[in-house]
């Protein structure tokens, strides 16, 4: 017999106490009634000078409790000889999955990223197969199983860490749950072209951004055998906010108009900052808003009132730790032009005639509407 | 006269009553009346002067003396101003403050310190009773529990004796609010009689006592206590339960009993000497003491007093 904590064991010296305990004078039951206890002080029970324990069968199970407890904590088990397998000289099967979301973009997480990636790919040995996997919202094999085997044993982890460092993170969001199931999926392709190596295991290199979505992975039973390490990445500086430009309905039906534009700021969970402001890039005159976002939340401020005159372009986040979602490019809408050409020798002046009210109806050039009427006869406009 | 009494009493201890024989008549007011019987010749003599029928001397006036007690017929006679001095006996109005609280419940011997002090109650009321004096009770543990104004007419010892047969079944000891009780309820100058173990913290006690004493109550105080409580003589180290407050205390009496006599010593020397600072009659002695002797307190007390007074006014 082993055990685990046997440290524990130690507290078997415990049963002492009971010992001690059974050879204390035992309190008498009988209690005597007196007028008050005002004048008496408690006194401490005396050890017996008698050598004999009393309730020996209750100082037992005492001890045998006590006992008990120590060798339940110290974990016994029994050693059984395991069933080694034969040698398995087939290496293990490795998927690297490399975050390429935009999140990545932030600080310095796409070069911690990399070297995980190439610690990763620095452990593993001639007879493991590596394959490379790169993911936002799909994932995409930058390195298969194959391409991986057929490269000379020396050059596979240089390869595979100079076409990561060739990447740069791009601008979408994250779907790790895409990614996870299209390596089990990968995994279970190799295994039927019967190039099972024995342990499977996927080393996923990601920040778990807030809003990875892992929804994917609830319908989807995960296969046996697959081992998935995780390695997080985590930018130093933690306060990051970001906004984002919220159009109503109502102000796409009026191009140019920018009545009570709005911007949604929101703050990340572990940020140590509350208080950012909002200005017009490159606009003179134009006044900085501040926000104030507590960690974890969002809050929908107006946008930055601008002089008459000017018309922003960016809109920028200042105040926290990272560029990243702090720029808003804001492009005015033009207005849409509409050309309806009418055909026929219809008169304009003639209120008795169709073109007479096909001018009056469009004659707003606010809405865009551009009506031109051509004769009939040459069609020539 | 103090020699006289001391001795009187000496030469009948060997024919005083045991209480534990006492005690075991079942009616209390036959039990008060046994004691009595040898002290029937304690009348009270008032020391204060008024209109009354005795008369005791004559005195040349002097400017300043009240002109009511002019004895105008002596000076139709000899044609000078004398006043005229009265000994009266008045009617003593005396209060019995009873604790009733659950301490007085406890007794190591065949009866407790609550049935002694009825006893003592009882035995003072009907004494003065018979002497024409007004007897009130006020029985009280945490509050007061009985309240019979002091009266002189037929049937009142009767209620009296049937208030105090009552148990004791109250909580802790308290004077506080009967005190202040009694000195709200109480407006003439009477004597109070207090008959209580004292197991209480004697903090508010000075100040409750003096308010009766500042009222100009005459205040008497008996300070009973079982034997066991003033020798502590247990042998086995046993669990005690504290009565009123229902506490447990593991106690052994061998290694407890030293600290308890000294710390009882201090309580009792702390309320005789504010008894001796307030002018306050005081006397501490255990339930195994002969009533008779106690009804003698009282009695010494009363004499005691009365010289004092009557020294005063003849001072004055």
């Amino acid at each position: 017999m082993t055990f685990l904590a046997p440290l524990f064991l130690f507290g078997a010296l415990a049963v002492a106490l009971p010992v001690v305990f059974h050879l204390i004078r035992r309190t008498s039951k009988e209690k005597m009634t007196f007028s008050s206890l005002m004048f008496l002080q408690p006194t401490p029970p005396r050890v017996t000078r008698r050598n004999r324990l009393e309730n020996i069968f209750l100082l037992f199970l005492r001890c045998g409790v006590l006992c008990l407890l120590a060798l339940g904590f110290a974990r016994p088990f029994l050693q059984k000889p395991i069933v080694t397998e034969p040698p398995n000289d087939r290496g293990k099967k490795i998927i690297l999955l490399v975050d390429t979301s935009a999140s990545m973009r932030r600080q310095d997480l796409w070069p911690a990223a990399l070297a995980r990636a190439e610690e990763t790919l620095r452990k593993t040995s001639s007879a493991d197969q590596v394959a490379v996997f790169t993911f936002d919202v799909h994932a995409s094999s930058l390195l298969s199983f194959e391409q991986w085997s057929a490269m000379a044993a020396g050059e596979r982890a240089a390869t595979a860490a100079k076409r990561l460092a060739e990447l740069k993170p791009g601008w979408l969001t994250t779907h790790l749950g895409n990614a996870l199931i299209a390596a089990a999926e990968t995994f279970a392709d190799a295994d039927k072209q019967g190039q099972n190596t024995g342990a499977r295991r996927i080393v996923l290199i990601t920040d778990l951004q807030e809003g990875s979505r892992f929804d994917g992975l609830q319908g989807f039973e995960w296969p046996r055998g697959i081992e998935v390490d995780v390695q997080r990445v985590q930018a130093t500086r933690p306060t990051n906010a970001g906004m984002q430009w919220i159009v109503d309905a109502d102000d796409s039906a009026q191009p140019g108009a920018e009545p009570g534009a709005r911007v949604r700021v929101s703050n990340s969970g572990d940020a140590k900052r509350e208080q950012f402001q909002l200005r017009w890039d490159r606009v003179t005159g134009a006044a900085s808003l501040d926000v104030y976002v507590p960690p974890g939340q969002s809050r929908i401020v107006p946008a930055p009132t601008l002089p008459d005159v000017a018309t922003g372009e960016r809109l920028l986040l200042s105040g926290d730790d990272d560029d990243f979602d702090d720029t808003i490019y804001r492009v005015q809408p033009k207005p849409e032009q509409i050309n309806i050409l009418f055909l026929g020798d219809d008169s304009e002046k003639d209120p008795n005639q169709l073109l007479y009210y096909v001018k009056r109806a469009f004659q707003h050039r606010s809405r865009g509407v551009e009506c031109n009427a051509c004769g009939g006869s040459g069609f020539t406009c | 006269m103090k020699i006289e009494m001391t001795s009187t009493v000496a030469g009948q201890r060997g024919t005083l009553i045991d209480p534990q024989t006492l005690m075991s008549i079942k009616n209390l007011e036959l039990r008060a009346r046994v004691v009595v019987e040898g002290f029937w010749h304690g009348l009270h003599r008032s020391p204060y002067h008024g209109f009354s029928v005795e008369f005791t001397e004559y005195r040349q006036y002097s400017p300043g003396d009240d002109p009511r007690y002019l004895d105008w017929r002596l000076y139709a006679r000899t044609d000078r101003y004398f006043i005229k001095k009265f000994e009266d006996e008045t009617n003593l109005r005396c209060h019995l403050l009873v604790d009733n609280s659950r301490s007085m419940t406890y007794g190591s011997l065949s009866y407790t310190k609550a049935q002694y002090a009825n006893t003592l109650a009882a035995t003072l009321a009907y004494f003065l009773y018979l002497q024409g004096d007004a007897v009130g009770l006020l029985t009280f543990d945490q509050q007061i529990r009985e309240y019979l104004p002091a009266r002189n007419r037929a049937g009142h010892l009767r209620h009296l004796m049937l208030r105090l047969e009552q148990p004791a079944d109250g909580t802790a000891t308290d004077l506080s609010a009967p005190l202040r009780r009694i000195v709200e309820v109480v407006k003439k100058r009477a004597l109070m009689v207090l008959i209580s173990d004292l197991l209480a913290p004697i903090e508010t006690l000075e100040k409750n006592l003096g308010s009766l004493v500042a009222c100009g109550h005459e205040v008497l105080l008996f300070n009973i206590l079982d034997p066991a409580e003033l020798a502590f003589n247990f042998d086995r180290a046993v669990m005690f339960h504290d009565i009123e407050s229902g506490r447990d205390l593991f106690i052994d009496p061998a290694t407890a009993r030293r600290g308890y006599l000294k710390r009882l010593d201090a309580h009792t020397t702390a309320v005789r000497s504010l008894c001796q600072k307030l002018g306050i009659g005081y006397r501490h002695f255990a339930i195994d003491r002969p009533l008779e002797l106690a009804l003698f307190d009282f009695l010494r007390e009363r004499m005691k007093r009365g010289r004092r007074i009557v020294k005063i006014r003849r001072h004055a």
